[in-house]
């Protein structure tokens, strides 16, 4: 597999004084979905940003197809898609004509294009509602055409910043299904989410960035699987025993190597003992000891 | 050239949508276009309505830029497609071409109502002498409302500077009447606004003004399109920050 996007040492300063991120690395291959995952500020936007040569980076360097995105940014501009965070197509668009003149606009003939169109359409189940405009479909709706005309298009990196934010649960299963879609036929895809369940649904790999850094990377089960710890237990204070915990708001959770430990620590009241996930992988780095530098 | 011809098409569609789904904006420049000349033939008859051609056309060419090109862009900045369009290989020119290629059926009602008007009336050179002047004043226009859409740090508030920027640049200065009507020392200051001397120099090249020769009043316009290309190159920006 080649070289898709490659993120090295990233950094960018705005102009007011504030890191938007500090040193963001990673690698994505082609035909990989890479989720950045972090909290909100933590520069997964900027790292877009910078990649899809909206916004030069103060340091590092980063690459797309092998294409300095400084220096070649005309050459990367030629090979991306990208789906704005909070991006809104304009209501008057039909999900049609949206797709079908977006693509026309990146160069495609209008046949591609109204061929293309159609097949993205259906894909994300907004074919019924193709000639509808936006005033009269739903909010999800009006999301998914906008994931339609960055999937529909050409390129072979696709960037998507919280593509599937206010969308229902279906909408983004149908989402996650054309993304796979999509990667499947080459394309490289760079994601950014807050929902750890759907970085498990799509991700090849995920790279989790806390304060402008990324700390950690690699394929969900990988990451899970390198927790110092096997099991989980929500808590109202820090169990005695436990290895590691983390405070989220009113919540202590508590995290235990074996079994029987952490059933031990389960307060009257609490659910149950939990596997961990990659949420904990998260936690464990963006809140807890994990921090380590990376390189892509 | 195809291809760019294509892009600027698909921009274009894209961004005129609203035209298509709200013609009523056309409905109303044409209506306020025809009951200008009603108007102004019901005081000056038929050279009023010479007037209304020549102010109405000049006004409409510099709102065209700002109001038109500039508040459309503003809106995609708004809506966050403008990094849909920036990240992609649709190149800033097809995009401009596009988003005035979207704007342009503001000014082709306008064009055909008075070429109809001046048909009937014989007054048909005016009309092509205003058109002519329109194209002149054109690009500064587009200039200025591009340069204004990437200026203004809030885009959301972008109208509420072009609509009253391209008000008081068509109503004050004389764009609907002569600008022999104004004392003599206001005379030039009036004319070295750009949308005065654009309907002067249509009235002047149409044989309606004898104030000023042609040549000045071009000049003028031309020095504001250069002031114009040096804002815009300063402050628009096909991203990179």
């Amino acid at each position: 597999m080649g070289e898709a996007v490659l993120a090295n040492k990233l950094g960018k300063l705005y102009q007011n004084g504030v890191w938007g991120c500090r040193e963001v690395s990673f690698l994505t291959l082609t035909g990989e979905t890479v989720v950045l995952l972090g909290p909100n500020g933590s520069g997964k936007s900027t790292t877009i940003h910078m990649l899809t040569t909206l916004i030069k980076p103060t340091k590092g360097e980063g690459k797309v197809l092998g294409y300095d995105i400084v220096k070649d940014y005309e050459k990367v501009r030629k090979n991306i898609a990208l789906m704005p965070q909070e991006g809104r197509p304009d209501p008057n668009w039909t999900p049609y004509e949206a797709v079908k003149w977006y693509l026309v606009a990146r160069g495609l003939s209008l046949s591609s294009a109204s061929a293309e169109a159609k097949m993205w359409l259906e894909e994300l189940d907004l074919w019924e509602v193709r000639n509808r405009t936006g005033w009269e479909i739903s909010g999800g709706q009006r999301r998914r055409t906008l994931v339609a005309m960055v999937l529909a298009s050409d390129a072979p990196v696709i960037f998507l910043d919280e593509p599937t934010d206010g969308m229902d649960v279906e909408g983004k299963y149908k989402v996650w299904d054309a993304l796979r879609k999509a990667t499947k036929r080459g394309r490289s895809i760079v994601y950014t989410t807050h929902n750890m369940r759907e970085a498990e649904q799509v991700a090849s790999k995920v790279v989790i960035i806390s304060e402008g850094k990324s700390v950690v990377s690699g394929p969900p089960h990988e990451l899970v699987r390198g927790l110092p710890f096997r099991y989980r237990v929500r808590a109202s204070r820090k169990p005695a025993n436990a290895e590691f915990s983390v405070r989220v708001g009113e919540t202590v959770i508590a995290y235990f190597e074996s079994f029987s430990e952490a059933l031990s620590a389960l307060e009257e009241g609490s659910a149950s003992v939990e596997e961990v996930s990659l949420e904990d992988v998260y936690l464990y780095y963006v809140k807890g000891r994990g921090s380590v530098s990376i390189s892509p | 050239m195809f291809r760019f011809l294509l892009s600027s098409i698909g921009i274009a569609r894209l961004l005129s949508a609203y035209l298509l789904r709200q013609p009523g904006w056309l409905v109303q420049d044409f209506m306020f276009a025809f009951a200008l000349l009603v108007i102004l033939y019901s005081w000056g008859g038929r050279e009023g309505i010479s007037y209304a051609i020549t102010g109405y056309i000049a006004a409409s060419a510099f709102s065209f830029g700002i109001n038109g090109v500039g508040t459309i862009i503003g809106w995609n900045r708004v809506m966050r497609t403008l990094e849909l369009y920036i990240a992609s290989p649709i190149t800033p020119r097809a995009f401009l071409i596009g988003a005035i290629l979207g704007e342009i059926p503001y000014f082709i009602v306008i064009a055909i109502l008075y070429l109809i008007v001046g048909g009937v009336l014989g007054q048909l050179s005016i009309v092509l002498y205003a058109l002519l002047v329109a194209l002149l004043i054109s690009p500064l226009s587009i200039l200025l409302g591009l340069a204004a859409a990437f200026y203004v740090k809030k885009p959301a508030n972008l109208s509420a500077i072009t609509n009253p920027l391209t008000f008081i640049g068509t109503m004050l200065p004389p764009v609907f009447y002569p600008v022999a009507v104004l004392p003599d020392f206001l005379r030039l200051p009036a004319l070295l606004i750009p949308t005065a001397a654009a309907a002067e120099l249509a009235r002047t090249l149409a044989g309606l003004s004898r104030s000023f020769d042609p040549l000045p009043l071009f000049l003028i316009i031309f020095a504001w399109t250069l002031l114009a290309v040096l804002f815009a190159n300063r402050v628009v920006k096909w991203s990179l920050d």
